[in-house]
């Protein structure tokens, strides 16, 4: 697979380059790492599909029939061909919806889940391995946005409400509201949405909704709200959780 | 069954898109993942999931922790001396995946993944046990007053 790749900055400066051996994901990561504005044909077998990247997001994408996220997915599982840069007008259209790390993992798994021959014990690997043989074709999409609607405390009803700690933190870790004894709770949710929201940041996923824990008979459900405060309660009754789990999404 | 199959096997349910085994201090011992979650990427979730675990330690052992992601979930279920950690997109069958992991949770638990003498030799250094920022966060910290880079 020959490739040409060029930076369409308009001080033109910068390589025009060929090189061999690339992929999809990693035309796009170069594209999004280094922040670049550029329009990229992709030419693969008898279909084309153009990939708009501005200032290190891809914000639109096309293919004949795909357009936004559906179109990145099916370009990201072509395997062979080539891209260049395009002197297509830059689209005024945002179709991408989602972040471009998230539509490499969805393709990856794509492409495993159509191939799955990739299980590698960590002791025997030696060095990167590449993704396993993915068939080409359209790739189904579904619908990616969600968005957590502020989180009301759960209402206080019957015996047990009365005892189940419940905690509101705000983005800055002070305690908003809280009902019960809530000294651990407070300081395990807001350590926990931490090493949450560090594991999707290092994995490439996307915000942190929500956590839920088991221990043993009881349940600690923390939601993370779009204003960044998060709510935590601990109980054994599931009802009682049912609010939190609902704007937690889980 | 060997150990390569059994992760294979939670592919098999809709939504998954990887799982990966790590050792109770984190350390990743088995992976199922595609191939843009490099070794290194696992190396640093790895300490921080068991460092989450250990936070989320009660009066009683944490059975299994879930993370909801706008589109992804994380599932952390301890096995014997392992953590099964298991990645899926957000329309995948709860119960389902939940009865995957019970199986593979089960076959694990008594399984010895090892590490190897060249993993050991390039073994990241131990992650400090307060966590650090996120690595794209770049947030000037303040220190009695004054700006600290």
């Amino acid at each position: 697979m020959a490739r040409t790749l060029e930076r369409d900055d308009s001080a033109g400066t910068g390589f025009l380059a060929q090189l061999k051996g690339l992929s999809v994901a990693d035309l796009v990561q170069m594209n999004c790492l280094s922040g670049a504005t550029c329009n990229v044909r992709v030419n693969s077998r008898q279909r084309t599909g153009w990939l708009h990247f501005s200032g290190g997001s891809i914000v639109h994408a096309e293919t004949g029939n795909l357009t936004g996220d559906a179109a990145v997915l099916e370009i990201a599982n072509w395997q062979d061909g080539t891209f260049e840069p395009s002197s297509t007008e830059r689209s005024a259209t945002m179709s991408v919806k989602s972040s471009w790390q998230n539509l490499l993992l969805k393709a990856a798994q794509q492409r495993d889940e159509l191939g799955r021959d990739n299980v590698v014990p960590i002791a025997q690997r030696s060095g990167g391995t590449g993704p396993a043989t993915a068939r080409a074709g359209a790739i189904p999409t579904s619908t990616i946005e969600e968005r957590l609607s502020p989180s009301q405390p759960p209402p206080a009803s019957g015996r047990q409400s009365m005892t189940s700690p419940f905690v509101r933190i705000s983005a800055s870790g002070r305690i908003v509201t809280s009902r019960g004894e809530v000294d651990d709770l407070s300081a395990m949710a807001a350590f926990s949405v931490h090493l949450g929201q560090m594991i999707g940041t290092h994995l490439g996923l996307d915000a942190l909704q929500g956590l839920e824990i088991r221990a043993g008979k009881q349940r600690t459900v923390i939601a993370v709200t779009a204003d960044g405060q998060v709510d935590a309660m601990s109980s054994e009754v599931d009802s009682e959780l049912a609010p939190l789990i609902r704007n937690a999404g889980l | 069954m060997t150990a390569q199959t059994i992760l294979k096997d939670l592919r098999d349910i809709p939504g998954v898109t990887g799982s990966f085994v790590l050792s109770a201090d984190g350390e990743p011992r088995l992976r199922d993942l595609p191939a843009i979650v490099p070794d290194e990427t696992l190396a640093e979730v790895g300490p921080r999931v068991a460092r989450l675990l250990e936070a989320a330690r009660q009066q009683n052992d944490v059975t299994q922790c879930s993370l909801r992601f706008t589109e992804h979930r994380m599932y952390l279920r301890p096995a014997g001396p392992w953590v099964l950690c298991v990645l899926s997109d957000r329309s995948v069958n709860v119960p389902t995946l939940q009865m995957g992991m019970t199986l593979v949770t089960r076959r694990i638990a008594t399984m010895d993944f090892p590490l190897s003498a060249g993993d050991r030799a390039t073994a990241p250094s131990p992650v400090p046990l307060v966590p650090t920022p996120a690595p794209t966060t770049n947030r000037a910290q303040v220190y009695r007053g004054r700006r600290v880079e």
